[in-house]
């Protein structure tokens, strides 16, 4: 595992369905109140440069195949974290019996492996990162 | 737990105990439960680190309260805590001539399940209908 990729693990966003609000507060992480960006901590663009994907949301059946296209691309050695309810077991997009909806499946890692889960709905932007962190610990492991 | 709107808390009964956890991936932290609980058994706080990466380590938060059996046919039926509560709740609120005679029949039913209450209750005299 090069050293670099540990010390400035970029980071590609995954929005998979959701509320929006997750990716909010996952934007607050990265702008300058909590700013995670000055210990390497990048957001890209392309998930071709990342080396950690954020997901948030309850993957729709629509996005399923994407999800897992945009998993294929990010180069190995890889970290999934799942930010938020919806990505963990569905949040509330399950029915009251706490089955997924009909339109959602329910979790990303129904489709892809992910490796920290990280609760809340939506999660503080201190809880993103410290799931970053563990994120980035698994990283140096790979 | 009918309160919770995510359905993130549940609870099984298992051995004499009652075992009830809340799934956080499931929970939206929205503080009902905390709002609603008589008992003020539930408390949200400020900790956020809760990343997790496996299931086992600190996905779901869990306790445990003990179960009353029934005297007549021993089947476990509800926390004990949950027994001594009604007792007090229904003494403090009810009218003060009909207190003592209560408390009585509370004695008699109040350790027995559902079922043999429903079953018993002409044979214990604990029937609300003789007090009509």
């Amino acid at each position: 595992m090069p050293k670099a990729r540990v010390l400035s693990p970029w980071i590609f966003h995954l929005h998979a369905g959701g509320c929006n609000n997750c990716d909010i507060e996952l934007l607050a992480a990265l702008s300058p109140r909590f700013d995670v960006e000055r210990f390497g901590i990048r957001l890209v663009g392309s998930p071709r440069h990342a080396d950690i994907i954020v997901a948030t949301g309850p993957v729709p059946k629509q996005i399923a195949p994407f999800v897992k296209r945009v998993y294929e691309q990010v180069p190995e050695p890889k970290v999934v974290v799942a930010v938020g309810s919806c990505a963990i077991s569905g949040g509330v997009y399950n029915r009251s019996d706490g089955r997924p909806s009909y339109a959602v499946l329910g979790g990303v890692d129904k489709v892809i492996p992910v490796d920290v889960y990280v609760p809340g709905c939506p999660p503080k932007p201190e809880a993103i990162i410290h799931g970053i962190v563990e994120a980035i610990k698994i990283l140096a492991e790979k | 737990m009918a309160q919770c709107s995510s359905g993130a808390l549940s609870y099984v009964d298992e051995d004499g105990v009652r075992r009830v956890s809340l799934f956080l991936g499931q929970c939206l932290f929205c503080g009902r439960c905390e709002e609603i609980c008589p008992e003020e058994a539930v408390k949200l706080t400020e900790e956020f680190e809760l990343a997790y990466s496996q299931e086992s380590e600190g996905a779901y938060v869990e306790n445990e309260v003990e179960l009353a059996q029934c005297r007549v046919c021993g089947t476990p039926f509800a926390p004990v805590k949950h027994l001594v509560r009604i007792r007090e709740r229904v003494l403090e609120n009810i009218d003060p001539s009909e207190r003592e005679s209560i408390s009585k029949d509370m004695d008699i039913y109040l350790h027995a399940c559902p079922n043999c209450r429903r079953l018993h209750s002409y044979e214990w005299n604990t029937h609300v209908r003789k007090r009509y």
